[in-house]
């Protein structure tokens, strides 16, 4: 009676320190998943990807019905919204114009901002868990994906590839608490990380501000493109609030991001990037 | 013959879980279906039971998301025994006290499950964890409510009867 007893609680621990040395072994940051992971994703993709079908169906519809009442209401403030962007939208092809002359007389490289190869994907499936963030898509190696790839919606950042299966691809969010994305305010150009807090937080915070730097509400802030791993000059969120870093040096500012992650249906992976800093003198930089 | 309408369940409740359940969040955060599951199936059927249907629940929800395979599978074993060990304890046919043993059982899943995650050097900011933790016993709870019934007639009467011993 004892010694079963003893038994079962040696198997317990076993168990237990099995589990965690499995946990170490298998981080984010992997070449290859195991055989049963692909067994299980292959598996279940196609059940997720019907699953997933279905609910933007039924939602889609829920909020073409719900909207019907505002429909004219909408169009009358798209148009005059329309006709206020075709007159920016040639202000800002003067600045092209302008720019690109004065790169030339700066002798700068030519080089191609956005100028990405995009791969489009669909969402098929959540992280199962609240802490994590991350989503599979129905694109894999098949379709040239690889691990480090960013993925972009026209809002804005999404996140990066972590893993990929033959048939799917696992994209790390930037809401994730393992995301770190090098990033800019895009005003002052003042640097920082941004990090996910939660996937349930629905928030992201900019992390190594200096204290006392002007970092306000409603600014900007971008990728970087440090790291080697995004390209610079994406859309990542809005500042919501900035609070003092207790640790003393730095300060915290609270991102609302640009992309509604809960409503991610499709989005861009981007295959190949032309890094216009390759091509740029290190002064450009500034 | 059980254990696999038991996998069969655990995948749909996965399934679910990373598809449906998206659209049905309550500020930002989703039921577990299957620490649910693994919950209600230790509470009917003992801690013996909680532990094995935890291990298999933790190791699918491992193997569908491709990294830290374990966590769950700690955390869901331990949900499992403790639901497991008021088998014999409390009146199984009583809803109120299935959701009190949902809760409880989610609440330590969760907690089990971010303090693995302090371990692995992964910071959650004290609010947000205790509000994902919160919302997720309160929702998995609520679920309970409906589930209960049909859940205990599966596994009392259905495909996941214990089998008589002859």
């Amino acid at each position: 009676m004892f010694s079963s007893h003893y038994k079962k609680i040696f198997f317990l621990i076993i168990v237990v320190i099995i589990t965690l040395v499995v946990i170490k072994m298998t981080p984010l940051e992997r070449e290859q998943l195991t055989l049963p992971e692909t067994v299980v994703k292959i598996v279940l993709a196609p059940f997720q990807q019907v699953a997933t079908g279905l609910s933007n169906g039924i939602q889609d519809s829920i909020a073409f019905v719900a909207a019907l009442g505002t429909l004219a209401q909408e169009n009358e403030q798209f148009k005059k919204e329309l006709a206020l962007l075709k007159s920016e939208l040639e202000r800002t092809e003067e600045y092209r114009v302008q720019n690109r002359r004065l790169k030339e007389l700066l002798q700068y490289k030519q080089f191609t901002v956005a100028n990405y190869q995009l791969v489009t994907a669909t969402v098929i499936g959540r992280n199962a868990g609240n802490w994590f963030a991350t989503v599979t898509v129905n694109r894999g190696k098949k379709d040239g994906i690889a691990r480090n790839m960013p993925a972009l919606v026209p809002a804005g950042l999404v996140g990066r590839v972590v893993a990929v299966s033959s048939d799917t691809a696992e994209i790390l969010l930037i809401t994730d608490p393992r995301s770190g994305v090098g990033a800019v305010i895009q005003q002052s150009r003042l640097p920082g990380v941004v990090e996910g807090v939660a996937s349930g937080a629905g928030t992201v915070r900019m992390v190594h501000l200096p204290k006392g730097a002007p970092v306000k509400p409603n600014q900007a802030v971008v990728t970087s493109g440090l790291g080697g791993i995004y390209p610079p000059g994406v859309r990542i969120g809005r500042i919501l609030i900035t609070e003092d870093d207790p640790g003393g040096l730095f300060q915290i500012a609270k991102l609302e991001p640009f992309v509604d992650f809960s409503k991610l249906e499709d989005l861009f992976i981007v295959t190949v990037v032309y890094t216009p800093e390759l091509n740029l003198p290190v002064e450009g930089m500034e | 013959m059980r254990i696999f309408f038991l996998a069969l369940i655990l995948m749909v409740a996965l399934v679910l879980q990373t598809t449906v359940l998206e659209f049905l969040t309550i500020f930002g955060v989703r039921p577990d279906l299957v620490l649910l599951i693994v919950i209600l199936f230790g509470f009917i059927h003992g801690s013996r039971a909680g532990v094995y249907s935890g291990f298999l629940g933790g190791l699918l929800t491992g193997f569908l998301a491709g990294n830290y395979i374990g966590l769950s599978v700690l955390a869901q074993m331990a949900a499992g025994y403790l639901a497991g060990m008021g088998e014999n304890r409390f009146y199984k046919e009583n809803l109120l006290i299935a959701i009190i043993v949902v809760m409880v059982g989610t609440s330590v899943a969760q907690i089990i499950y971010w303090l693995l995650l302090l371990m692995l050097g992964i910071n959650i900011m004290f609010v947000n964890g205790l509000k994902i933790i919160l919302i997720v016993a309160l929702y998995n709870g609520a679920l309970t409510l409906f589930l209960y019934k049909w859940f205990y007639h599966v596994n009392t009467r259905g495909i996941l009867k214990k089998p008589e011993l002859e």
